[in-house]
């Protein structure tokens, strides 16, 4: 597989807690403050938590997100998620400096697509509260929502396809499109994953009390638990040769995308992160990389007791005793949980990693575990060496998801 | 790199016709549908919709499922894991090759676990957030059914839920192979699973997607009518069995048809909830793609078609059809959703019993040899797959 052509990211874009736009979502993650405020799209006092890391209306919109924001006055039907999608899909496309995307294939990862939309409508349909249900709020409501109002922005032709295996949703997109360009059948991808909180997802966390009351602390000792995000991040991607073409500037090389399952338990990873360790060693092993060729790991790093701990226990697996020392990091103490976009969005954060040659740090007081000691980074770090950064997801149901980037080098 | 040749091995179904091969064909062969009425005491339906849909729900999974282990799964989770361990029996394989064998499962759902999903919303909606079930809650996932089905077989290689309405049947397969020709997995568990509960069912109807009562109270779908008013609902599961043609020759197991090549395209002119004009754009890219794999119109002697009764589905389906064929060339076509109805991957598992004779359309002689399948989604995904007689 490593023998195809090279497959590079030429665009990146992001929606997160941190505003529209990757550079926000970057300084706010070198900052020791989280975006992790009081939600504010619905009301929780019902609910046993009360944080989350919302969106911020672009300013100058009305306070209601869903309300219309600049540049979607004609598409009323489009759901939160994919006003997201779109967003972060516009950055990426104008960083690649707007590639013909009529030949693109489009790969779009979401959880719960329209849901937030989709309680709307099912309250008024139930009397819950009054009001009409207006059928114009389901279409976009959809897992495949958020993909396809790319597709059709695009005015794409190539082949298009929404994966929805919760948290790993977003990177087994990117990991389909990196597919799908070795094979030949397009030369150019946007790959991505949307999700915008809802009461689903909120009252579901929290009903396996796997929410922390305060912001969520990956691999700390006294972790309990995470803070659900809202957001979407976009990549494009393409071959080598129709980089050169374009005269595009590749920002970084996609090596690999693997994916296995634990086939354990619904929502408890494998206690021994044996399912994760192999989706890791299948994406070193498609990128012919040893695993001291790994610089840094973007941990899915959730905050909860058992993701963390699985996670470690899967990086101690494939990188033995260096697994201590390998630099580890996470979104999520800033940006909270986000879903079918996290591998997205993380994939994204991990690109960026790789240009500017610094490690975000993962916000947060507390020790870090002795139980899961990652060499977790704190401050922003610039190694000597920052090459190849691994970018790890698991999810629901025992999904693993590994994608391996690597820092350009022209050959 | 040469690509690993992939069969089809094995095939489970759990429809409304009944489970397994028999109950399908005698359905396909029968011309009618399995139909039955939509609980609509919620009040979610509009007087005079459509009330029917081919519902599954009432099959005896116990064969492949004990009842003790349904408890704990959704419907739809319920309907993979009986359809994938009829898959498995009927291409001589067992749990402990699966956990070998590195299985990828991937699963197409069009609306998930809605049943489940519904209930959750609807605890928190009226009787609060902390009364949300976590058992409905984790069961409430599209990939639940996926990762079910890896979790009852040990299946260790990718787990992906596909998502993508229509199409997703088509697309897990192709999925699926591209798995075992990349030699990820020696197994793949592919194909589709769907409920149909009141609400889906319902909006499906305010949509006018349903095909209407006639004035005898029958509903169905029929694909390419010119008074064609909508397809019908089914829910159920289609799981086939992908190996290595390698490997299976070996095994010395009944070959059902190898998986050629397969096709995706988008028709940006569609609308979020309905099918779109491009047929010339979607023909062309189909054109090229098979073109890459060695194909072309002529080698086809049978299009299973993915026409359901939907008007503008049907009609970009045709246009589809004769941009891509010769005029006057197009090669006999089946059209087995008029019996197994839209979702749960019935049309699939149609397309397989086409390349043992059955369910063929009236006058078709002998066996095709090659025939091409065809989902086009609501919303512009399509995707085609190329089936061959092994």
């Amino acid at each position: 597989m490593s023998g195809g052509e090279r497959i590079v990211v030429t665009g990146l874009g992001a929606v997160t807690g941190w505003g529209v736009g990757v550079d926000e979502l970057w300084e706010g993650l070198l900052s020791p403050q989280p975006a992790i405020r009081p939600v504010v799209r619905f009301d929780t006092t019902q609910h046993r938590t009360r944080l989350g890391s919302e969106v911020p209306p672009p300013e100058g919109t009305p306070s209601d997100p869903r309300g219309r924001v600049d540049g979607f006055e004609r598409h009323l039907r489009l759901s939160l998620s994919d006003r997201f999608a779109l967003l972060a899909t516009r950055q990426a496309v104008a960083q690649a400096g707007f590639p013909d995307t009529r030949r693109a294939g489009v790969f779009f990862g979401s959880s719960t697509g329209g849901m937030l939309e989709s309680e709307d409508f099912y309250a008024r349909l139930c009397g819950v509260i009054p009001g009409r249900a207006p059928l114009s709020w389901i279409p976009s409501q959809q897992y495949n929502g958020p993909g396809d109002a790319v597709a059709r922005e695009l005015e794409a032709t190539g082949p298009v396809t929404t994966l929805s295996s919760a948290c790993t949703s977003g990177a087994l997109s990117i990991a389909d499109a990196l597919d799908s360009l070795r094979s030949g059948e397009i030369d150019l991808a946007v790959a991505g994953g949307s999700d915008s909180l809802c009461q689903l997802t909120y009252a579901g966390f929290n009903s396996l009390r796997a929410v922390d009351l305060a912001p969520s602390r990956p691999f700390r000792e006294d972790r309990a638990g995470l803070t659900l995000g809202e957001g979407a991040g976009a990549v494009v991607l393409e071959t080598l040769s129709s980089a050169r073409k374009r005269g595009a500037t590749p920002l970084a090389e996609l090596l690999a995308g693997a994916s296995t399952c634990d086939a354990h338990h619904m929502t408890a990873p494998s206690p021994q992160g044996a399912g994760a360790a192999a989706a890791i060693r299948r994406a070193l092993s498609e990128a012919t990389l040893q695993p001291e060729q790994v610089d840094f790991v973007s941990a899915h790093g959730t905050g909860t007791p058992l993701n963390d701990a699985a996670e470690w226990q899967a990086l101690a697996a494939v990188f033995g005793e260096r697994a201590a020392d390998l630099p580890v990091t996470s979104v999520k103490g800033s940006i909270g949980h986000l879903l079918g976009a996290a591998g997205a969005v993380e994939a994204v954060v991990t690109v960026r990693c790789l240009l500017e040659g610094v490690i975000h740090p993962t916000p947060g007081d507390g020790d870090v575990d002795p139980e899961a000691p990652v060499h977790l980074v704190r401050r922003p770090e610039s190694p000597q060496r920052l090459q190849v950064g691994l970018s790890l997801n698991l999810a629901f149901g025992g999904s693993n998801a590994a994608l391996l980037f690597r820092r350009w080098s022209p050959p | 790199m040469s690509r690993e040749s992939v069969v089809v091995t094995g095939l489970g179904t759990i429809l409304g016709c009944g489970p397994g091969r028999t109950a399908l064909a005698e359905a396909l062969a029968s011309g009618r549908p399995h139909l039955a009425a939509v609980d609509t005491s919620s009040g979610y339906h509009l007087p005079g919709g459509p009330r029917l849909a081919s519902l599954a729900h009432h099959v005896d999974l116990s064969p492949w499922l004990p009842p003790r282990a349904a408890r704990r799964l959704s419907q739809p989770s319920k309907f993979a894991v009986a359809a994938a361990r009829m898959a498995l029996e009927g291409a001589v394989l067992t749990a402990d090759d699966v956990a070998e064998q590195g299985t990828a499962v991937v699963l197409a759902t069009a609306f998930g676990t809605a049943r489940f999903a519904e209930a959750l919303i609807r605890d928190i909606l009226t009787q609060g957030p902390e009364a949300a079930s976590p058992f409905h809650f984790s069961e409430s996932v599209a990939n639940a059914p996926a990762a079910q089905v890896a979790i009852a077989l040990g299946a260790h290689g990718a787990n992906v839920a596909v998502t993508q309405r229509e199409a997703g049947p088509i697309l897990a397969v192709a999925a699926g192979a591209r798995e075992i020709e990349l030699g990820r997995s020696r197994l793949a568990l592919v194909g589709a699973t769907d409920e149909i509960n009141p609400l889906v069912h319902a909006i499906l109807g305010r949509f006018r997607a349903l095909a209407m009562p006639d004035a005898a109270g029958h509903e169905q779908g029929r694909p390419f009518d010119p008074e064609r008013n909508g397809f019908h609902a089914a829910e159920g599961s289609t799981v086939l069995v992908l190996e290595g043609e390698r490997s299976a020759r070996l095994r010395g197991v009944e070959v059902l048809a190898r998986v050629r090549s397969s096709v995706r395209a988008f028709d940006p002119t569609a609308p979020p909830h309905d099918w779109g004009h491009g047929a010339e754009t979607l023909a062309d890219r189909l054109r090229a793609q098979l073109q890459r794999d060695g194909l072309e119109a002529k080698d086809f002697d049978l299009v299973v078609s993915g026409a359901s009764g939907s008007r503008r589905g049907d009609a970009l389906e045709s246009d589809v059809l004769n941009h891509f064929f010769a005029a006057g060339r197009i090669p006999p076509i089946a059209t087995p959703k008029s019996v197994v109805g839209e979702y749960g991957g019935g049309a699939l598992a149609a397309a397989i019993l086409a390349l043992s004779g059955e369910g063929l359309p009236p006058g078709f002689g002998g066996r095709p040899r090659r025939l091409l399948t065809s989902a086009l989604a609501a919303g512009g995904a399509s995707a085609w797959l190329v089936l061959e007689s092994p």
